[in-house]
C-alpha cells in the first residue's frame, strides 16, 4: 500500500548540535492503517529517545510493545505518522544515513540462492565499496563469524545459527558507526549467544554505538549500558542498566571459605544491628555458565562421558 | 507484404518529441495532483504541499545520483536469482517446439522460407514475452514477502537504483534466452530449407538444334534435377558440365504470348551446377540453394491513380476489400502512377530493378488459373516522354521482379535512355495498367518499389530479433512497475493484460474509436456487445429505441472514452514487430529501427519514473 505520509528528507529540523547523539526521536508515533485508511493499531505513541555515541542501548518490551516498529522507523522502512526521527544527524528517511549503519534483522532475511561469499560481496557493492576492499572485508568477516569453511555453500544449506552469523557479517561489511540488532541472539546456541554478546561488547570497545532489542532479558542485562522499556507503544522506563537494577535497601555480601560457625556469627551480627537476614546460602551459577563450562571441559577432554545423574 | 515507413526518423523525431513531452508532462502532473489531494486529506493542505515538495526534491537527487555499481549489483542479483531459481524452462519449451515444428511446417508451400521464418520468429516473440512476464513480475513482491528487501533498503541504495537495477537485470536475464532462441531459429530455418539435388548423366539430354536454341552453346545439355524438398529444377549445362538451374517455380508459370519479359519470382531459388570429368564420365555437382533468403532494400514512390477516362484520382477503385489498396480497372485508361526518386546511373548502372506485389480482382471466372496481363510505361514526369508499354503477367501473391533496362524504346521504336531521357533529377514515373477488360489490379503505396540493393539476410534476421527484444524490454519494465505496488500474481496478471493489450492495440483502438466518433462503423461498445451476444442479434440490426438502449449506449460511450484514454498509455507491440518484413524478405531500415527504439524509450522512461515514485512512496515494511 502506498503511504501518503511520504518520506520527507528535508522537511524536518535537524537534531541538536550535540555530536554525541547518534539517534534521536521526538514525539515519534506510528499508526497502522488498513487498505481504507482506517486505524488498525497505534503501535507507537510519542516516543522521545536519545542514544549517545559509544553506548549499547537496549529496547525491551513484550510482544507488540513497539520495539520493532521503532527500529523500522529509525531505518526508514516505515514512515512516521507523526513526530521525527534522526539517525546520525540525518532524517530517518534519508538513504544517505545508511552509509554508516549496519542492520541485522530479526530473521536475517538473506538471499538463500547466494553463497556466503557472494552475499557479503553483494552487500559490499551496495555500499559502493571497491573490489579490493570488498574482498578483504569479506575474508575478514567470514573468519570473524567462523563460516570460512562453508563460504562456497549456498545459504539455503545453512543452519539457522550459521545464517544468523552471515547476517551479522553483512551488517558489519561497511564498518558501520551504528549497529542496529533486532533480536541478535535468536537462533543461536549458548556458545553462539556468548560469542554474539562478546562481539557486541567488542564493538563498543571499538567506539561503535549499538542499538538492540531483545526478549531475552539476561542478554540485555549482560551487554547494555542503557535500556528503554516499552509497553503498548509507550516508553515506560529509561536509564542505565546498573542504576535501574540496583536494589537500594538490600546489602549483598559474597565471600568464600567461610565455616558454618562464621555463618552463624554473621547471622547474629545482622540480627544485632536490627537487620533482616534474607538468605545465607551457597549461590547457584546460571545455566549458561554451567553449559559453557561443560562444553569447554568436553573440548579439553574429548571422550569423557557423564558417570551418573548428579546428586542434588 | 508488410507496410513500410516512408518518412525518415529525423523527420518524425521533433513532432514525436512534442507529443511525447506533452503526454508525459500531463500524466505526471495529474499523478502529482492526485498524490497531493490524498496527502492533503490526511495532513492538511500546507503540510501536504511541504511533503510533496520534499519528495520531489529527494526524487531529483535519487535520479541524478544513481550509482552504477549499486545499480549493477541489483541487476546482478536479479540475474543470479533467475538463473538459480528458475531453470531454463523457456528455452526447453522452445527447443521442444522446434523439434516438432517440422511435422507441421509445409515445405511444399510456395514460399517455405517465409513460412518457416514467420513461424519461428513468432514463436520466439511470444515465448520471450511470456518469459519476461513470469520472471520480472514476481521478484520484487517476493522480496517484500520474504523481507529480503529489508537488507537492501537499509543500505544506501536509492529507490531509483532498485527499479533500474531490476529492469536491467531482468532485461539481461531474458536477453540470454532470446539470443539463444534467435540463433537456434536462424540455424533451424537455414538448415531446414537447405537441400541438395542430384544430377546424373542420365538426367540430361543434348539440346536439339533449332530456332529456339540458337543462343545455346554447342554441346549443351538440358534436363531436370532429382526431386528434393518436393520440387526439382530444369537445368541447362554446357559442354564442360557447368550451368545454373532454373528457379524452382519456373514450371508453374504459363507464359502468355503477350508477355514481353519473363519475370523471376521473388521467393524462388536456384542452384549452381558444376561438372567434373571422372573416368570419362561427367559427374555433376549441384550446389546449395541460392537466392532463397532475401533482405530487399526498397525505394518507395508516391502513388496516385487515374480514372477510367484518364482523369486524375487520389484513390483507385474500391472493389469492396477493406484494404489500403486502390484498384485499377482493366481495359480502360485507369492506371496507378508511381513517382520514384533516386533513379540515377551511379546507383543503378545495370538498369533499375523493379518489384511488384499486385493483388488481382477477377470479375470473370474464365482463366481463373491464368495470370492477368498488365503493362508498364516509364515516363518523364516533366516532358511526358514515355516508353512503349512493357507487358507482364501478374499472378496472385507473387512478387514480380524485373530489370528496367537503361535503353528503352518509345512507341515509334525510337531509342530512349532511362536516365538521360526519362529521369529528371533522378525522378521518374512508372504507370501501371491492367490490360483485360473486367479485371482489376490492386496496388498500395508499398506494393511497387525499386530494389535499391539486396541486404544481408542474417543481419535482417538480427534486426527482426531486435524488434522482439524491444517488446521484451517493455514487458520487463511493465512487470517491474506493476510489481512495485501489486503482489506477485496480481502483478503478473496486470502485466499479461497490458501485453495482450499491446499486441492487440491497433485493433482495440480502431474498434473503440469507430464507436466513439460519428460517421465511423458502429460495432457497439462493451455493454451493447454483451446484449447482442446474449440475444444473438446481428450487428446490422439496431437495438430497440428506449431508455435501456440509451442507458447502455451512454455507459458504452464512457467506457469507450476510458479505454481510448487508457490505451494512450499502452505501447503498440505490433508497431515494433518486424517479423513480417523479415519473413517477406524485406530489409528493415535503420530509420525504422531508430523509430522503434525511440518509441520504446518513450514508454520506458515515464514507466520507470512511475515505478520509481511509487516505490519511493511505498512503506517497505508492513
Amino acid at each position: 500500500m502506498v503511504s501518503t505520509a511520504a518520506p520527507a528528507a528535508s522537511q524536518a529540523a535537524s537534531p541538536g548540535v550535540d555530536g554525541d547523539i547518534v539517534i534521536e526521536t521526538r514525539g515519534l508515533a506510528k499508526v497502522y492503517r488498513d487498505f481504507w485508511g482506517r486505524q488498525k493499531v497505534r503501535a507507537l505513541k510519542g516516543l522521545d529517545l536519545t542514544v549517545r555515541r559509544g553506548e549499547i542501548f537496549g529496547l525491551l518490551g513484550p510482544n507488540g510493545s513497539g520495539k520493532t516498529t521503532t527500529i523500522k522507523l529509525l531505518l526508514g522502512l516505515l514512515f512516521p505518522t507523526s513526530g521525527q526521527a534522526f539517525v546520525l544527524g540525518k532524517p530517518a528517511t534519508d538513504v544517505a544515513k545508511n552509509e554508516r549503519i549496519g542492520y541485522l534483522p530479526e530473521e536475517s532475511y538473506l538471499y538463500k540462492f547466494l553463497n556466503a561469499e557472494e552475499t557479503l560481496d553483494f552487500y559490499g557493492r551496495l555500499f559502493n565499496l571497491p573490489k579490493a576492499v570488498r574482498r578483504e572485508r569479506t575474508q575478514k568477516l567470514l573468519e570473524l563469524v567462523r563460516v570460512t569453511t562453508a563460504k562456497k555453500r549456498r545459504l539455503r544449506e545453512y543452519s539457522k545459527g550459521m545464517t544468523r552469523r552471515i547476517g551479522l557479517a553483512q551488517a558489519l561489511i561497511n564498518d558501520p558507526e551504528l549497529i542496529i540488532l533486532d533480536e541478535p541472539t535468536t537462533g543461536l546456541d549458548p556458545i553462539g549467544c556468548r560469542e554474539m554478546k562478546d562481539l557486541i561488547l567488542d564493538l563498543k570497545r571499538q567506539g561503535k554505538t549499538v542499538l538492540m532489542c531483545s526478549h531475552l532479558l539476561a542478554d540485555v542485562q549482560d551487554v547494555c549500558d542503557r535500556i528503554a522499556v516499552l509497553h503498548q507503544g509507550e516508553l515506560k522506563e529509561l536509564g542505565r542498566v546498573d542504576g535501574l537494577l540496583k536494589v537500594r535497601d538490600v546489602t549483598e555480601l559474597r565471600a568464600s571459605g567461610l565455616s558454618d560457625e562464621c555463618k552463624t556469627e554473621l547471622a547474629a551480627v545482622v540480627a544485632k544491628h536490627g537487620g533482616k537476614l534474607i538468605g545465607l546460602d551457597n549461590p547457584t551459577t546460571t545455566l549458561e555458565e554451567l553449559f559453557l563450562e561443560i562444553v569447554q571441559d568436553a573440548e579439553a577432554r574429548p571422550g569423557r562421558r557423564a558417570a551418573s545423574e548428579s546428586s542434588t | 507484404m508488410d507496410t513500410f515507413q516512408t518518412t525518415s526518423f529525423a523527420d518524425q523525431l521533433s513532432a514525436g518529441l512534442v507529443t511525447w513531452g506533452t503526454t508525459v508532462g500531463i500524466t505526471l502532473g495529474v499523478m502529482l495532483l492526485v498524490c497531493y489531494v490524498f496527502t492533503a486529506i490526511r495532513l492538511g493542505p500546507l503540510s501536504a504541499g511541504d511533503r510533496i515538495y520534499s519528495v520531489l526534491v529527494s526524487a531529483v537527487g535519487d535520479l541524478l545520483f544513481i550509482s552504477p555499481r549499486r545499480t549493477f549489483a541489483i541487476a546482478w542479483l536479479a540475474v543470479k536469482e533467475s538463473i538459480r531459481k528458475q531453470a531454463v524452462a523457456g528455452l526447453i519449451i522452445f527447443l521442444v517446439i522446434l523439434a516438432f515444428a517440422l511435422w507441421f511446417l509445409d515445405s511444399e508451400t510456395y514460399d517455405p522460407s517465409s513460412l518457416y521464418i514467420s513461424f519461428v520468429m513468432n514463436a520466439v516473440n511470444y515465448l520471450v514475452l511470456l518469459l519476461a512476464v513470469l520472471t520480472a513480475a514476481f521478484s520484487l513482491p517476493n522480496d517484500m514477502k520474504n523481507k529480503t528487501i529489508y537488507t537492501i533498503v537499509t543500505k544506501p541504495v536509492r529507490p531509483s537504483e532498485i527499479i533500474l537495477g531490476r529492469i536491467l537485470g531482468f532485461t539481461a536475464v531474458c536477453t540470454i534466452p532470446l539470443a539463444t532462441m534467435g540463433l537456434c531459429s536462424y540455424l533451424f530455418v537455414v538448415r531446414s530449407l537447405d537441400h541438395r539435388h542430384e544430377l546424373t548423366e542420365a538426367d540430361v539430354r543434348p539440346i536439339v538444334a533449332g530456332p529456339a536454341t540458337r543462343n545455346v552453346k554447342p554441346g549443351s545439355k538440358q534436363g531436370s534435377t532429382s526431386t528434393a524438398h518436393s520440387h526439382r529444377h530444369k537445368v541447362t549445362v554446357d559442354a564442360d558440365g557447368n550451368g545454373v538451374t532454373e528457379t524452382n517455380d519456373s514450371d508453374r508459370i504459363e507464359m502468355d504470348d503477350a508477355v514481353d519479359f519473363h519475370d523471376r519470382f521473388g521467393s524462388s531459388h536456384w542452384h549452381v551446377v558444376t561438372g567434373e570429368l571422372r573416368d570419362g564420365r561427367m559427374v555433376y555437382h549441384v550446389g546449395p540453394p541460392q537466392g532463397q533468403f532475401h533482405a530487399r532494400v526498397p525505394i518507395k514512390g508516391l502513388l496516385r491513380f487515374k480514372e477510367a477516362d484518364g482523369t486524375a484520382s487520389k484513390e483507385g477503385y474500391n472493389v469492396g476489400n477493406w484494404t489500403k489498396r486502390g484498384y485499377v480497372a482493366g481495359g480502360t485508361l485507369s492506371a496507378a502512377v508511381f513517382t520514384f526518386d533516386g533513379v540515377d546511373p551511379n546507383r543503378f548502372p545495370e538498369g533499375v530493378p523493379l518489384e511488384m506485389n499486385i493483388r488481382l480482382f477477377r470479375t470473370t471466372k474464365e482463366g481463373m488459373d491464368k495470370p492477368i496481363i498488365g503493362s508498364l510505361i516509364i515516363r518523364n514526369p516533366i516532358t511526358g516522354l514515355s516508353s512503349a508499354p512493357r507487358n507482364f503477367a501478374a499472378r496472385e501473391y507473387v512478387t514480380l521482379q524485373q530489370i528496367i533496362p537503361r535503353k528503352l524504346t518509345d512507341s515509334k521504336g525510337k531509342t530512349l535512355d532511362l536516365f538521360d531521357d526519362l529521369a529528371v533529377n533522378g525522378r521518374v514515373e512508372i504507370e501501371l495498367q491492367c490490360i483485360p477488360r473486367s479485371q482489376f489490379f490492386g496496388v498500395g503505396p508499398d506494393d511497387v518499389y525499386l530494389l535499391a540493393r539486396e541486404g544481408r539476410f542474417d543481419v535482417n534476421f538480427l534486426k527482426g530479433l531486435f524488434g522482439i527484444w524491444l517488446q521484451m524490454v517493455l514487458t520487463v519494465v511493465l512487470a517491474v512497475v506493476f510489481s512495485t505496488f501489486l503482489s506477485g500474481p496480481v502483478a503478473m496478471l496486470a502485466t499479461a493484460a497490458a501485453v495482450i493489450g499491446a499486441l492487440l492495440r491497433p485493433f482495440i483502438v480502431n474498434v473503440v474509436r469507430d464507436n466513439l466518433f460519428e460517421g465511423k462503423a458502429h460495432t457497439g461498445g462493451v455493454l451493447e456487445s454483451m446484449v447482442r451476444l446474449t440475444d444473438q442479434r446481428a450487428i446490422t440490426l439496431e437495438l430497440e429505441e428506449g431508455t435501456t438502449t440509451s442507458l447502455i449506449q451512454s455507459i458504452d460511450k464512457v467506457l469507450n472514452s476510458l479505454l481510448d484514454g487508457m490505451f494512450t498509455f499502452i505501447p503498440d507491440f505490433s508497431a515494433l514487430n518486424d517479423v513480417n518484413s523479415v519473413a517477406g524478405g524485406f530489409d528493415i531500415s535503420s530509420s525504422l529501427l531508430w523509430m522503434h527504439t525511440a518509441q520504446t524509450l518513450g514508454f520506458v522512461l515515464p514507466l520507470f519514473l512511475v515505478g520509481f515514485i511509487v516505490f519511493k512512496l511505498t512503506e517497505v515494511a508492513k
